[in-house]
């Protein structure tokens, strides 16, 4: 869970250190029609599914790169997981083959739900592609529905 | 100093329930309200004033959890760097 307003806040004082740091360049790359408000809503609820999913993966003292963990946004509704180094490996090593995940936001809140199971790789999202199932990982994950204030 | 330092930038960026002079240096800074998305600006600024990047190794819980933790992957950082 994270405030939306605080990511704004480190967008605005670190810039492309803080966004470079955490978020993948696909994670940067928001769809056409973003807003910088919406974009800040879009990051902190990719942020919130990224702690979620750390949870999840549970890695202890092995040190963990945030864009390991990369969350994806699918149309029309729908995100999924995406994990690769050293993500990938602690999944495979819980015997994780798949992670559910649900992020929200709401009142300047963004909150994420994730969930690891044992199963294969998760069925197809709406508008996802074959190519974003043949990740560096057998985890890549099912999602759960995305809610954005002020989305008509 | 350097102690002097974190704590600085644990006021500004820590966003912690309690004033951050009251803590020990071994004090628990995730049970002192530090969250998640805080440690990591915590990292950013820390990079920046110390001019250190942390790698991969030491991205973890454990590094931000204390004054003490954070002085000694600063630390740890620095001798590799030089």
């Amino acid at each position: 869970m994270v405030e939306v307003s605080e990511v704004a806040r480190s967008l605005a004082r670190f810039g492309d250190r803080y966004a470079r740091r955490v978020f993948s360049d696909d994670e940067l790359a928001l769809w056409p029609g973003s807003v910088p408000v919406r974009a800040c809503a879009d990051l902190a609820e990719r942020f919130a599914g990224k702690e979620a999913t750390i949870k999840v993966l549970a890695p202890g003292e092995q040190g963990l790169d945030w864009r390991t963990i990369e969350v994806r946004r699918h149309r029309p509704a729908g995100c999924s997981v995406r994990l690769s180094g050293t993500a990938a490996a602690l999944a495979q090593e819980a015997g994780i083959g798949r992670v559910t995940l649900s992020v929200s936001s709401a009142g300047g809140v963004a909150m994420a739900v994730a969930v690891g199971s044992g199963g294969g790789s998760g069925r197809r999202r709406p508008g996802e592609r074959d190519d974003e199932r043949d990740g560096e990982c057998d985890s890549e994950c099912d999602s759960g529905e995305i809610r954005k204030d002020g989305e008509p | 100093m350097i102690d002097e330092q974190i704590r600085d930038i644990l006021a500004e960026f820590g966003r912690l329930r309690v004033d951050v002079a009251t803590l020990d240096d071994d004090a628990d800074l995730y049970g002192a309200g530090l969250s998640s998305h805080a440690a990591v600006n915590v990292m950013i600024a820390l990079e920046d004033v110390f001019d250190i990047e942390f790698p991969d190794s030491l991205l973890r819980k454990s590094t931000f959890a204390s004054v003490d933790a954070i002085r000694a992957a600063v630390d740890e950082v620095t001798e590799k760097a030089t």
